[in-house]
């Protein structure tokens, strides 16, 4: 037998049921006595862009559209969660009323009932809608069903610091033309005008991406903005925190804004 | 003369931008400090890694093609507690000046500032 074919034979044998975090993403259990709404409420509470999370528990599975730290709708819902959530999928959580709060309650109530563990995996958002405004911020989901966010013990997922690119892209649609984060040598979420999108991918491209992502800062966090002449056209901005980069088309007019972003963004 | 001009203007610009501890004029394709204005006196690694650093922002060879065909004019490299810029002289355009402002800091003073000095040069290049 090849070693390629023995080893895929082994490591499947060791594959835990249920806990393949391919499939399942990752552990965000509640402790003992601890209330599962906050768990998915912190997991709001912590998306800033765009995302498509899935919650998965031993008997449901919840696909919601989330970002700027709100849900924005509950997309999908399978097995014990299914019928409560039926009234509510697809419906925007812009400004909703008290009956739908109480069916959303009602469909994650029922998707996490009996169930000890919850995975969470998030994926690129189904839409490219950018409304800032769109959806209801956790905490005020949390206000409405009287769940106590701030008791919510660190775990180590919850309450741990938002990373600054993480940070900073979600305050990018406010002032930017185009934008794309780049992690691991590749580019994995972008937004903004397609024109200017291939422009910059152009950029990321070049070897000039790499000279400055090279230039040493014991920081390893960086904001270089690169312009025309002052106050004029548009500036490429380039940012980038331990993990990943990114690059911003801004007007030259916008730049102290991005600049104050990502200084709030590094703390 | 005009290098003694340089180092007032210099020094006229450090002090009336609030929070500069550096001004410095710079050839890029040497990437090498001409004059300074700076309190308290940088190392000179400093002084280099700051030439090394405006020639990457404004030389790098893909960004006219960013930007329409023209090379940038200007740069900046913000930090928590300091921001530094560059911006390249319009007359001569291997030559850029060099500014370490603390933050807060508002871009367009600083560039407004700078192009008084840029301009101060360009004139006493041009007079006989």
């Amino acid at each position: 037998m090849k070693d390629s074919q023995r080893l895929i034979e082994k490591i499947t044998r060791l594959r835990v049921p249920g806990r393949d975090p391919d499939r399942a993403g990752r552990d965000i259990s509640p402790a003992q006595g601890q209330d599962p709404l906050a768990s998915f409420l912190t997991e709001i509470d912590e998306t800033l862009l765009p995302r498509a999370l899935t919650f998965r528990t031993d008997t449901s599975v919840l696909t919601v559209s989330a970002g700027n730290r709100r849900m924005i709708s509950l997309d999908a819902a399978g097995g014990a969660a299914s019928a409560a959530a039926e009234p509510i999928l697809g419906k925007s959580m812009t400004r909703p009323d008290v009956a739908d709060l109480g069916r959303l309650r009602d469909a994650l109530v029922a998707a996490f009932a009996g169930s000890s563990a919850i995975f969470v995996k998030s994926d690129a958002p189904n839409s490219t809608e950018t409304e800032l405004a769109a959806g209801t911020t956790a905490v005020a989901l949390a206000s409405a069903w009287g769940v106590d966010l701030s008791a919510w013990p660190d775990s180590g997922w919850g309450g741990e610091d938002v990373a600054p690119i993480e940070d900073f892209l979600a305050t990018v649609p406010r002032f930017s033309k185009a934008w794309l984060r780049i992690a691991d040598g590749g580019v994995t979420e972008m937004g903004g005008d397609d024109g200017l999108l291939a422009r910059l991918r152009d950029f990321a491209d070049s070897a000039d991406m790499a000279e400055l992502d090279m230039e040493p800062n014991p920081e390893a966090r960086r904001f270089i903005s690169i312009g025309r002449a002052p106050s004029d056209g548009d500036c490429l901005l380039f940012v980038s925190d331990e993990m990943d980069a990114a690059l911003v088309m801004v007007a030259a007019a916008e730049l102290d804004e991005a600049k104050e972003a990502w200084r709030a963004s590094i703390g | 003369m005009a290098e003694i001009s340089l180092a007032e203007d210099l020094e006229e610009l450090r002090k009336a931008l609030l929070g500069c501890r550096l001004a410095a004029y710079a050839d890029l394709s040497a990437r090498m400090v001409l004059r300074i204005s700076a309190d308290p006196k940088p190392r000179q690694e400093e002084i280099d890694a700051l030439c090394v650093l405006a020639a990457q922002c404004l030389d790098s060879p893909s960004l006219p093609a960013f930007f329409d065909g023209e090379a940038p004019y200007t740069a900046m490299v913000a930090g928590a507690i300091e921001t530094q810029f560059f911006i390249r002289s319009i007359n001569d355009p291997t030559d850029a000046l060099i500014l370490i402002v603390a933050e807060p800091v508002a871009q367009t003073s600083v560039w407004a500032a700078a192009q008084t000095v840029l301009d101060s040069q360009a004139e006493g290049q041009a007079a006989p």
